[in-house]
């Protein structure tokens, strides 16, 4: 009995272990990792207070590294020291919403989405 | 045996309840003061904003607890016989959030589309991610040329779940519901003649009218659609566009920067050098040919802009 106890347990924790692991912390914050040097910072002409920041290179935790926009918000991004937000050349590490499309701007008549990969939810820079 | 039932099914009930429960609800749970930053701050600070308690600052950014918040918060507890109202937002003050029936300080549902762990102040009128909590905006109407009767979809943020009245010319007022804050659908009223109509947004957090951006519709007998991009291919530095609704004056207007002129088509397919688009150089400049990019693309001509950017990956 008591061998098929400890292999019950063996298996009981050995599900637990498998599973434990595939969790991601996407599935529990919605929130991925980012850091990248900033090239050059836009204002979203049609949602004030929202900046649209261009990194090279974008690292986003995969094996590749691209280069492209991230949005921040004065309103809903918490900055960290030393809050050079936007500053071309200075490093920023943080984590974002991926898919957001916070920026707007002018085009013509219109307001368009400046389309970017994620909205900042925290940042900090050096 | 029933030890052994006990033991898979705590086991199970564990490694389920690990799976499926949803992250803990952020609350305010702790003491907050100036020098304070994170998302509690944020919640604090939106909360403040939400009751007219707090103007923030521009160029100021949420997250900080600094003298402004703290005098809010001084503000807010006097108003609430919070005793001393000196704008430490402790125990006692939580503890008044909490009990204050009008609002509740809960965790986002976690959706694939948005998930948000941030503690929100739910209200009638929410903001879209990122925007201000105090304002409604009108950010887009679309299609931009419709008949009178035809449905238009507002984007914006701060709309109202329970009343907004959307206005035409500053007439022609209808009134609308939205279910999130951010997207409004509402008929075009019978009553208007031909012709672009500045649309406004108001409800109780105010007026969307923005001296700087005008959100127009073109109401017409005979609309035309906005061009709409089915396929693209780029080869070499040459990007061809195949779709509809392109006219002989189409201006581009991507995440590498904006045509420098109008392009003409034969209504089916476009074709631009991507070396001609405004930021390339900016771009080229730190990339040096290494990098790869998503190139968004929208196609703007007189009978309107696609609604959704086509995407493109290329090296830059």
């Amino acid at each position: 009995m008591k061998k098929k106890q400890f292999i019950t347990l063996v298996i009981s924790l050995t599900l637990v272990g498998l599973f434990l692991p595939t969790l991601p912390t996407q599935a529990q914050t919605g929130l991925l990792p980012f850091a990248g040097i900033v090239s050059f910072k836009i204002d979203c002409g049609c949602t004030p207070g929202l900046s649209w920041i261009w990194f090279t290179p974008l690292y986003l935790g995969g094996p590749v590294v691209i280069t492209g926009p991230m949005i921040y918000s004065r309103y809903s991004t918490v900055l960290y020291g030393y809050f050079n937000i936007g500053v071309p050349g200075k490093r920023h590490l943080g984590d974002d919403r991926r898919g957001i499309q916070a920026c707007w701007i002018r085009v013509g008549k219109y307001c368009i989405p400046l389309p970017a990969i994620g909205l900042m939810s925290k940042v900090g820079t050096n | 045996m029933r030890f052994l039932s006990t033991l898979v099914i705590l086991s199970t009930a564990l490694t389920i309840g690990i799976l499926v429960a949803p992250a803990s609800a952020e609350t305010f749970v702790t003491n907050l003061t100036v020098g304070s930053r994170g998302s509690d701050v944020v919640a604090l600070q939106q909360f403040l904003v939400s009751k007219g308690f707090l103007q923030m600052p521009v160029n100021v950014s949420y997250g900080y607890f600094g003298p402004i918040t703290k005098a809010a918060v001084a503000r807010w507890q006097a108003a609430n016989g919070i005793s001393p109202a000196v704008g430490y937002f402790g125990p006692i003050s939580r503890a008044a959030i909490a009990t204050q029936t009008a609002i509740t300080v809960t965790t986002a549902t976690t959706t694939p589309a948005s998930p948000n762990l941030s503690p929100i102040i739910e209200t009638d009128t929410p903001s879209a991610p990122g925007m201000r909590v105090d304002q409604v905006m009108l950010f887009r109407a679309f299609p931009f040329e419709v008949r009178s009767g035809d449905s238009v979809v507002l984007d914006g943020s701060g709309f109202s779940k329970t009343l907004n009245k959307v206005s035409f010319n500053g007439s022609h007022p209808i009134t609308a519901t939205s279910t999130d804050g951010a997207i409004l659908k509402i008929p075009v009223p019978l009553d208007l003649a031909e012709g672009e109509y500045k649309l406004s947004v108001s409800n109780v957090l105010g007026s969307s009218d923005n001296p700087d951006i005008n959100i127009v519709i073109k109401v017409t007998n005979n609309p035309q659609s906005a061009p709409t991009i089915e396929s693209a291919s780029i080869v070499g530095d040459i990007v061809t566009l195949v779709g509809s609704g392109f006219t002989s004056t189409n201006r581009l207007f991507t995440t590498l920067g904006d045509s420098s002129g109008p392009i003409s088509s034969n209504g089916a397919t476009l074709t631009f050098r991507v070396t001609d688009l405004s930021r390339y150089d900016q771009v080229k400049q730190f990339t040096l040919g290494k990098y790869q990019v998503t190139l968004w693309i929208f196609v703007e001509n007189e009978h309107g802009i696609n609604k959704e950017p086509y995407k493109l990956e290329t090296i830059i």
